[in-house]
This record gives structure tokens, sequence and C-alpha cells, in this order.
């Protein structure tokens, strides 16, 4: 699955970057962001670069990096063929400009999540008003994503090993099964959960 | 000009699929155009966090439940499938499975926290394009699901089979959205609606067998729970026959959103040649008894009058199922096993907390 590029091991690291306080990089990833909206191609071009590079110097593999680049690049070709396709080669300057600003804001946020682990980042957002319960829930989910996809994965190395997934038909059995399997767990989990912080003291 | 737009197509629809068609991606939505989404998304999300304190008041297994199912959709948004007709992978919504189980209102608050992990750490669309996303995903795909399965349901039909018509609902209401959006993001000179149907169609070939994956992953996913532990669906109030009144509300509103999601396909017919009885015929012998058409008072051919009128129209009609929301949406939840033994019961209330003993300011 995609645990090789979904993890947080990187913002856990110490450096220059995840020692700023989190609402300090929160507020300057949002303003950096909206320049880039407003902005032309040539300084999106140029914080895409800055962010790499800082990324770059952060020691972060560039297979990380690829692989969380792989959509925007996508929705990047995506913008400059639908101007292509209705402005035939002119079209090309609009949706190089379209291009770069969604890998430009791309490259803030994940500088962004490679340098601030979700609990201060939520932390932030509460301190900016972000209502209580919507940030609990975000929290008890992000640390359940963990746990749910190790399940999911031994779920989907049993069904492998049992031949599921050959076929179109099979393998639509096999997602839904997946799927069940999933909810069936994490309502399970849930529970658990529940009784576990209870007992600790926990009354919502 | 015809052979750069021919391969500007082809190139597109290969592109489509590691796209991933659902999400919007950062930066892709100029300013007036993010700002309008998260408008239209924010009342959604705002309630979800209403309902949710108010239904932790009374149960605390609420927000682990949410979650759980937060990290359920997140997970299984996340599979990648394979896609035959592209050759590549792509990824269901799984927001329509979280509207069947936990109800539209939560699945929207739900998607709303996977739909910003996702931005965050896996550049599945952004921050700020937050608001779209949450609007096709989590508000379109939750309330067409969570319609068209109550709806069928009311109807007869199934569990099974309607919590696959939901999942294909959910899939391709979500698409059409995300068309719309983007759409609306890359609009520059051209008209909107011819922009809209060349996305629409760039997006066919991947979306059309994935939206029935998606059918076929929520089927799977109901059978397979209705037979290990049907419980599950019981006290989450899946199983549960609703009133009559409720019923009714809801075929209307089946019906309601059918006739919202027609409208896109009677401007496609109006754009082709095949004329319609009301130019064919009435205009005609109208013309030939010397009364011709005059242009209507209100032109809602002028620029972007007509997309006006339908904001327009969208808010009223907002406001109006917003006034009886209760009624058609709100859904009792039962989270919590029934007491067993040792095992404490979850649905303590808050005074009894107190009664005990306990702070409820602690923890």
């Amino acid at each position: 699955m995609f645990t090789g590029t979904f993890s947080d091991i990187f913002a856990k690291r110490d450096n220059w970057l995840t020692r700023v306080d989190a609402r300090v990089k929160v507020i300057s990833a949002l303003l950096l962001v909206i320049i880039n909206l407003w902005s032309g191609s040539v300084i999106s071009s140029i914080i895409f670069t800055v962010s790499i590079l800082c990324l770059a110097i952060l020691r972060i593999p560039v297979r990380t990096i690829f692989f969380r680049l792989l959509e925007p690049f996508g929705v990047a070709g995506v913008a400059i063929l639908v101007k292509i396709y209705f402005a035939g080669w002119p079209g090309i300057y609009d949706g190089i400009l379209i291009a770069s600003r969604v890998l430009g804001a791309v490259s803030i946020i994940l500088l962004l999540s490679m340098t601030t682990p979700v609990d201060a980042l939520l932390k932030a957002l509460t301190w900016f008003r972000v209502p209580r319960t919507w940030t609990d829930v975000a929290l008890l989910t992000y640390r359940y994503i963990f746990v749910l996809l190790e399940d999911a994965y031994v779920v989907y190395s049993a069904q492998r090993v049992r031949l599921g997934y050959l076929g179109v038909r099979r393998s639509f059995n096999s997602f839904g099964t997946l799927a069940g399997a999933i909810v069936i767990r994490a309502y399970d989990q849930a529970i658990a959960t529940s009784q576990a912080m209870r007992l600790r003291g926990y009354v919502g | 000009m015809k052979k750069i737009q021919l391969t500007a197509l082809i190139g597109l629809m290969f592109l489509a699929t590691p796209a991933h068609a659902m999400h919007l991606s950062e930066g892709l939505l100029p300013m007036k155009w993010a700002a309008l989404w998260y408008l239209v998304a924010l009342p959604f999300v705002a309630y979800g966090v209403y309902r949710v304190k108010s239904l932790s008041k009374d149960d605390i297994t609420i927000k682990p439940m949410l979650g759980m199912m937060g990290a359920a959709v997140f997970i299984i948004s996340c599979m990648p499938v394979p896609v035959p007709t592209a050759g590549t992978c792509s990824h269901p919504c799984g927001t329509g499975m979280a509207a069947i189980l936990i109800g539209p209102v939560l699945s929207t608050f739900v998607a709303s926290i996977a739909l910003l992990i996702q931005a965050l750490f896996l550049a599945h669309g952004g921050i700020t394009t937050w608001g779209a996303d949450i609007v096709s995903m989590g508000v379109v795909g939750s309330f067409s699901a969570y319609l068209v399965f109550k709806g069928l349901q009311k109807v007869g039909v199934g569990l099974v089979p309607a919590a696959f018509a939901a999942g294909i609902a959910s899939d391709w209401a979500t698409y059409a959205t995300t068309s719309l959006e983007l759409a609306s993001a890359l609009q520059g000179k051209e008209p909107f609606l011819k922009l809209f149907y060349a996305i629409l169609v760039a997006f066919i070939p991947t979306q059309l067998p994935l939206g029935i994956l998606e059918g076929a992953m929520t089927a799977g996913m109901v059978a397979f729970v209705m037979k290990r532990r049907p419980e599950i669906l019981e006290r989450l109030g899946v199983l549960k026959v609703r009133s009559s009144e409720f019923g009714v509300r809801s075929v209307v509103s089946v019906l309601l959103l059918l006739a919202v999601t027609n409208v896109p396909f009677k401007a496609s017919a109006e754009e082709a040649k095949w004329t319609g009885v009301d130019e064919s015929v009435v205009e005609k012998v109208a013309k030939e008894h010397g009364r011709e058409a005059w242009t209507p008072f209100i032109n809602t051919d002028q620029g972007d009058l007509l997309l006006f009128v339908f904001l327009i129209a969208g808010s009223v009609g907002g406001f109006v199922m917003g006034y009886y929301w209760r009624g058609v949406f709100d859904k009792k939840i039962l989270l919590s096993p029934p007491l067993e033994g040792t095992v404490p019961d979850l649905r303590t209330k808050r005074s009894e907390v107190v009664e005990l003993g306990l702070s409820p300011d602690r923890g």
C-alpha cells in the first residue's frame, strides 16, 4: 500500500525547521499559499524551487518527495492539456501558469507536513479557534489510520494468499470484503478505545 | 488545430487516472473560486461540528467512533484500485460508505478531517481547495449516497442492491461535481459549459468503471458486515426502518436530485442540432401565423446569468432543505454495546460521572 510515502518520521526529526513554533509555520504556509495564488508563474516557480531545496537540505529522501509530487504533476499536466485543447498552442502559457501555481502550493504544504507533527499542527489549529470537537476527532483519526492500515494490510495479505483479487469478478468481491473487514475492525477498535479512554478518566 | 486538440484530448485521458480525478490539487483554484467553495462547504462542516458536540454530551463513544470512521474512510479512499480501461490505478472515494453507516451530516464532518490529512500528508487535494473537495466528496458524495440508499430501501429494494446503487451514485455525483469545480478552475475565455463537458468526457474512461467498482465495494462491505456482524448495522441504524413520513420525503428528495442532475443533459441536448418541440413545431407554426418570437425580457443566455440564477435557486433550495433538515436527515445513533458482565456501560452521562465523584473537567 502507501506506507512508504505516508509516514511522519521526518516531522519528528530534530532540525531548524521542526524547532520553529507550529503556529508560525501554519501562518507562513497559509500566507505563502495565498501569495502563490495571486502571483505569476515566476514567483510560483521560485517558491517551488526554494521549498524543494529546503526539503533536500533537511535530507528528505528523493523517493518520498517524488511519490508525494506524482499526483500534483498529473494535475499540472491536465491543466496544460485542457488549455491546449481549447486555445491551441498559445494556451500553453495559461496552462503553465496554472501548473506552476499547483506545484508551488503543493511544495509549501509538503514542506509544512514534513516539518510539523500532526499533534503540534492540531494544537496550533485550536489556538486559531478551530473547534475542539473537530481537532479531537482529527487527532483520533490520524492516530488510528496507522492501526487500521496494519489491520487492512493483514486482511489484504490473507486474501492474496487465498487467491483473492484474481480476475475482475473475484477482485470486486475481495475489495468489498476488505472494506467490510476494515469497517468491522474500526467499530471494534472504537469501542475498545472509548472503554480505555473512559477507564483513564475521559468524560467527553 | 484539430490535430493539436485530438492529441491534447488523448493525453488528458491518459493523465486522468494519475491525476486522481476526485481531489482538486493545491493551487488549482483561483482565489475567488476557492473562497466560494469554502463558503459552500462551511455550513455543512459547522453543522457537523454542532451535531457531534451535542451527541457527545450524551454518548462519549461518539468521538472515538467518528475518528475510527474517518480512518476507515481515509484508508478506503487511498486503496489503489486497478482500472482496466485506463491501465493504471485510481482510488474510490469512500464517503458513500460512511454516509450509509453514520448518516450524511457526520460523514461530511468525517470527510473534512480525512481530506485535510490527505492534503497535508499525501498531497491529495490541498488547503486552498479544501472547501471544493469537501463539497464534492463530502457533501455531494455523502448526501447522494444517503438519499439513494434510503430512497431505494423505502421503495423495497434490498440492503445490498441499495448499497450498490448508493456507491455508484456517490462516486458519479462526486466526479460530476469535481469536473464542475475543475472547469471553474481552468476557465479562461472558453465557454464554461463547453469546458465542463470536455472535462466530463475526458474522465469518463476512468470514472465510469471506478463508479461501478465503488458500488460493488459498498455492496460487498454491507454484505460482509451483514453476514459477520449484523448487530453493527443495527446499532448504527442502517437496518432500522424509518417512519413513512421520512420515506415520502426521501423519495421526493431523490426525485429532486434526479431533476437537478438532469439539467446538464438537457442543456447538452439543446446544444446539439436536435432542436426540441418548442423550436421545431410551436415556434414554426407561430411564425407562420405572424407571431414571431421576441427575445425574452430576462435573457439567461447573456454572460453568466444562467449560472447566477442557478446559484440563487441553489441558495433558496438550500435554505428550504436546511429548514426541514431534522425531518429528513436526522438519525439516532446508538453506538455502545449492551452492558455485559464487568464491561462498563459506555453511555454514561455526564451527570452520573459527577455523582460518582469524578470532576467532568478532568481528562
